[in-house]
């Protein structure tokens, strides 16, 4: 007789990745299971792994900048931040008004992007694979956006210490208006298309329950917290950059179970397009031209340790930099990746779900691997 | 009704089928690229080149190889300028640093070629000019300060003669 009272099931041991479709990349979760029942799940992770705080501690500070973009490569912009807001609280330079308003309406795109990505991905993961392409087209319209900004696509690299590398022009100003135009229908499109479909629901609700209490103490952040009916979100309770001056409306959702996390999304995702129509008509207040602060060429911080984080789409972000106050290098970077965090909870959380279960849990968590690697 | 949230999805799917296509069909049109675009080759404005190997200094992989010299009137020139776009990240990093703005980034994407030893650039033997070149890193035409004219401008201008006139009556 096995563990779960089924007579003719065997336990066994399961590798699902690193080479997986439905792991996101290249996790690996070595799992025992009984039957068709996970007892044991233990994420290996590691395979994406390029030192990325070591490469950042061996190159100049600017030339470091273009490397963080390859952490949660799905959300270019949002990983700059924290390392920019870091170092400019070692050089303590003030940023101008505009500077301040285009990092964070590139960064409300690109989390958009992020979300959109995270959302079709979770839908093909449970098997709906047209569920994908809808969102992915939403995303190519904030990534034109970007591409017209600053000329790329995902590995912007738009933050600079002291301000942004270019200006806003003509082009993204059409780029972000055929966002405004597509988004509002998709997001209905996509109500319609999801929100009733009675496989996704039965494959999601009741699924990876995680309550408040285990969300908090497993350090959970970003939208899987909040899905979890923990209501915090860093730009509205530690605001940086100038999210103070903006009404953010966060939205939170009770159940904490796969389906919690997908709907917690899609309404971020009306939230995120309001705050970018505030911060855009803010952006059309300040002058053009003044996008950097008085800034040195050659970057070298006074001696100490700055810490900055933010609210990235999987979750916070942070940064540590200490400076020796000598060399141009930094002493030590280090980056609380969001995603890294959040698949802590995995062990606790697998056991006791079915195999198809264990796919939903890590769709829903929308974790990238460049991020928990580093 | 079971199977009424499938039905009502499918209808939606039904909507998408008959709605305009969105596929770009490349390689027969070429996709629209923006302005500042950042494409995978450089070109350089070899005249205006100064030499002075910020770009290469700027880099953070290392990818510009420079080596320098002097000519006969003791100048210094650079005689070999390549980029070894193996190791490149693409960040324009270089573009933004070059002082006199004539590295620059094209809208060439389609880099493909048939040996690994193809894809270093050697800037000096061809200088690629005539891709179509991207604005990333363009800085914006500097604003003449407008320095208002100077009311005692006039005075010493008029007094520096007088002054040598009496100097040239003492001789």
């Amino acid at each position: 007789m096995s563990e779960n009272g089924n007579a003719y099931s065997e336990r066994y041991t399961l590798n699902l990745g690193p080479q997986h479709p439905s792991t996101h990349g290249v996790l690996r979760i070595v799992a025992d299971f009984d039957g068709e029942t996970c007892i044991s799940a233990d994420p290996v992770i590691g395979y994406l792994h390029r030192g990325m705080e070591k490469l950042l501690e061996s190159r100049t500070y600017p030339q470091g900048l273009p490397y963080t973009d390859r952490l949660d490569y799905l959300a270019g912009v949002n990983n700059n931040l924290p390392l920019a807001l870091a170092v400019e609280k070692l050089l303590g330079v003030e940023i101008p008004e505009r500077a301040s308003l285009l990092r964070m309406l590139t960064c409300e795109i690109m989390r958009l992007a992020s979300y959109m990505v995270g959302i079709g991905i979770y839908i093909m993961d449970l098997g709906a694979v047209s569920g994908v392409f809808y969102p992915f087209q939403q995303r190519e319209y904030a990534l034109e956006v970007m591409s017209a900004l600053c000329g790329a696509r995902m590995t912007q690299g738009y933050i600079r210490f002291g301000g942004v590398q270019a200006d806003w022009n003509d082009e993204a100003e059409a780029a972000l208006d055929v966002l405004y135009k597509e988004l509002p229908p998709f997001i209905e499109m996509y109500h319609k298309l999801i929100d009733e479909n009675e496989i996704f629901l039965r494959r999601t609700k009741g699924v990876g329950v995680i309550t408040a209490e285990r969300a908090k103490s497993y350090a959970l952040t970003g939208p899987n917290l909040r899905a979890s009916g923990v209501d915090y979100d860093l730009r509205r309770d530690a605001p940086y950059c100038l999210y103070d001056r903006f009404t953010i409306k966060v939205p939170v959702q009770q159940a904490g179970d796969c389906h919690a996390r997908y709907a917690q999304r899609m309404l971020e995702v009306e939230e995120i397009l309001k705050l970018i129509k505030a911060i855009h008509a803010a952006l059309k207040e300040t002058e053009p031209g003044k996008i950097m602060g008085a800034v040195p060429k050659m970057l070298r911080p006074p001696a100490g340790e700055a810490y900055a984080q933010t609210e990235n789409p999987k979750g916070i972000m942070g940064c540590l930099v200490a400076s020796d106050g000598k060399g141009v290098n930094p002493l030590r970077v280090h980056f609380r990746r969001p995603s890294f965090d959040n698949i802590a909870i995995f062990s606790e959380l697998m056991p006791g779900h079915k195999v198809a279960d264990l796919i939903a849990i890590i769709a829903s968590f929308d974790i990238v691997l460049g991020e928990i690697d580093g | 009704m079971f199977g009424k949230g499938i039905l009502k999805g499918l209808a939606q799917t039904g909507k998408q089928v008959v709605s305009k296509r969105l596929t770009e069909k490349y390689p027969e049109e070429k996709p629209h690229l923006p302005e500042r675009w950042r494409g995978n080759t450089f070109a350089l404005e070899k005249d205006k080149c100064i030499s002075c190997g910020l770009c290469a200094m700027s880099c953070p992989n290392k990818v510009i190889r420079q080596k320098f010299d002097k000519d006969e009137d003791g100048k210094k020139i650079c005689t070999e300028f390549v980029m070894e776009r193996q190791y490149c990240l693409f960040c324009g990093l270089c573009v933004e640093a070059c002082p006199k703005g004539c590295l620059h980034l094209t809208h060439d994407f389609e880099t493909a070629v048939y040996s690994a030893a193809d894809v270093p650039q050697d800037l000096l033997a061809d200088n690629h000019l005539d891709a179509a070149i991207s604005k990333y890193g363009e800085k914006p035409p500097l604003v003449k300060p407008v320095i208002p004219p100077k009311p005692a401008a006039a005075a010493p201008a008029a007094a520096k003669p007088a002054a040598e006139d009496a100097k040239g009556g003492e001789a």
